[in-house]
């Protein structure tokens, strides 16, 4: 089980989403919308990091290049957003012919080192030009995003074969504390392979409140259906993706008044697998255990008898509905649940726990 | 007399439309709650009340897209209460809807159908 390394990976962040999953334009509110629900901050910063994510996330639609093959290669495309400790960082990777390079590395390039007035000049230029490319937007939106972040974007081209480059960019927008290791550019060259190692579409970290996981059901229904067709697959996906995120939110320890966790998605094989990680109390994982244990290897016959027991149980669990969840995720997933519980200190401990359909 | 009991449909929570007049008792939409117990909690009041003193007859129509599995238990709870009609000496059944294809709807309502005494209709969408 891999919540855990990333959770680990990215323990500093207040919030993380990674998305390897379908782009499109509709996606890019949902996005605002995750982002918004996340975090407490002020409304000019909470704009400001909207305007940023459409830009960036516009920019990957926009100027993705189409592999020979003909189709894009949707899976090496990557949006990311994370806060640091009010730090934003924003990223996204996608695929640019070589023969391109040079003209948007030379654009970066010059965003680089530049005054307030040197980048309002070139902006003012760029929108009577519009010199820099066909597809539209043309250097402004670069300009743009380094005047709105107050730093240079940050970028990086990894060569995928003689005609392609794997484009990243990064932007960061600092917070009102100064942080000195805020993750760089290599450091999300970095995930992004393992995520694309592990074939993650999705992961999500930060609160899990039920206002903050609504957008991630939208998100799932509209964007990561690749079996968009098969009504049986999206009910029993979504309900377990349901099931999987509320219990998280029910069990999890809170942390500076959240309760913090990861989620993630893979696809692999047309096989989707859905993990949540998060703190948990000792006594909490002992109980949890034992009835997870209860449940590995039963079969459907005698699940669907507890899930009977347990609906008529009245007295019991009216509140939180009483270990119901994970007996439905053990009933409804026709693939495996795997769990595991790492020890962290003589409290806690982190529960991971997965479901493949 | 309860008055009528109107809730609008939200993101995360189900449409509710229990008219005694019209006889109209009907839940739809999408029903997944954080706390699914605190949100029926009022809507199987009304019912308790209701079902002491019902309709000559009442047709409970569940008709539900996207559930958790604490809101399925919900809504067991207000069919249980809908049997208990019976016991007044007034009729009462159920409609279950599903979609075409919700094979985890139609699960629901076949089950409830074996659970229950009272007559549960399935209907498919």
């Amino acid at each position: 089980m891999r919540a855990y390394r990333f959770y680990s990976s990215l323990i500093k962040d207040n919030f993380s989403l990674i998305y390897m999953g379908e782009f499109d334009d509709d996606l890019t509110g949902l996005l605002m919308r995750i982002q918004e629900t996340s975090s407490e901050e002020g409304r000019g910063v909470k704009k400001r990091v909207s305007y940023l994510i459409a830009e960036c996330f516009q920019n990957v639609i926009r100027h993705s290049d189409i592999d020979h093959a003909g189709h894009e290669q949707s899976e090496s495309k990557m949006f990311m957003m994370r806060n640091i400790n009010g730090t934003h960082l924003l990223a996204s990777t996608n695929l640019v012919e070589t023969k391109n390079l040079g003209t948007l590395k030379d654009a970066l390039d010059s965003l680089q080192n530049l005054s307030k007035e040197e980048l309002k000049e070139m902006y003012l230029n760029a929108l009577g030009n519009n010199m820099m490319s066909e597809k539209g937007g043309g250097g402004l939106g670069l300009i743009e995003m380094a005047r709105k972040t107050k730093n240079p974007p940050q970028y990086h081209f990894d060569q995928v074969n003689d005609e392609y480059f794997n484009f990243f960019l990064q932007l960061q927008m600092d917070g009102d504390s100064q942080i000195s290791d805020v993750a760089g550019i290599n450091d999300t060259v970095e995930l992004y392979k393992e995520m694309t190692e592990e074939h993650i579409v999705l992961l999500r970290k930060g609160d899990f409140s039920q206002e903050s996981i609504l957008p991630l059901f939208q998100l799932f229904e509209s964007n990561l259906q690749l079996k968009k067709e098969d009504l049986v697959f999206k009910k029993k996906s979504l309900y377990i993706l349901i099931e999987l995120l509320q219990n998280m939110n029910r069990h999890a320890v809170e942390i500076n008044g959240s309760k913090e966790g990861l989620f993630l998605i893979a696809l692999r094989n047309g096989e989707y697998t859905m993990e949540t990680g998060n703190f948990i109390s000792r006594p909490k994982a002992a109980i949890l255990k034992e009835h997870l244990d209860s449940l590995q290897g039963t079969d459907k016959i005698e699940l669907a008898k507890r899930y009977k027991n347990q609906l008529m149980e009245t007295s019991v669990g009216e509140g939180q509905g009483a270990g119901i969840g994970i007996i439905e995720m053990f009933r409804q997933s026709d693939g495996e649940i795997m769990y595991n519980f790492d020890e962290v200190d003589e409290t806690t401990m982190f529960f991971s726990l997965s479901a493949t359909l | 007399m309860p008055e009528n009991l109107i809730l609008e449909e939200t993101e995360d929570t189900p449409a509710i439309k229990f008219n005694r007049e019209a006889g109209v008792f009907k839940i739809s939409g999408r029903s997944y709650p954080e706390n699914a117990a605190q949100f029926f909690k009022p809507i199987i009041s009304w019912l308790e009340i209701y079902s002491a003193n019902p309709n000559p007859a009442t047709v409970f129509e569940v008709d539900l897209e996207y559930v958790n599995s604490g809101s399925v238990k919900q809504v067991f709870n207000m069919l249980f209460i809908i049997e208990d009609i019976m016991e007044t000496g007034n009729e009462a059944k159920i409609v279950w809807c599903y979609r075409k294809g919700d094979e985890l709807m139609q699960q629901k309502g076949e089950e409830f159908q074996k659970f229950l005494q009272v007559r549960v209709d399935l209907q498919e969408r």
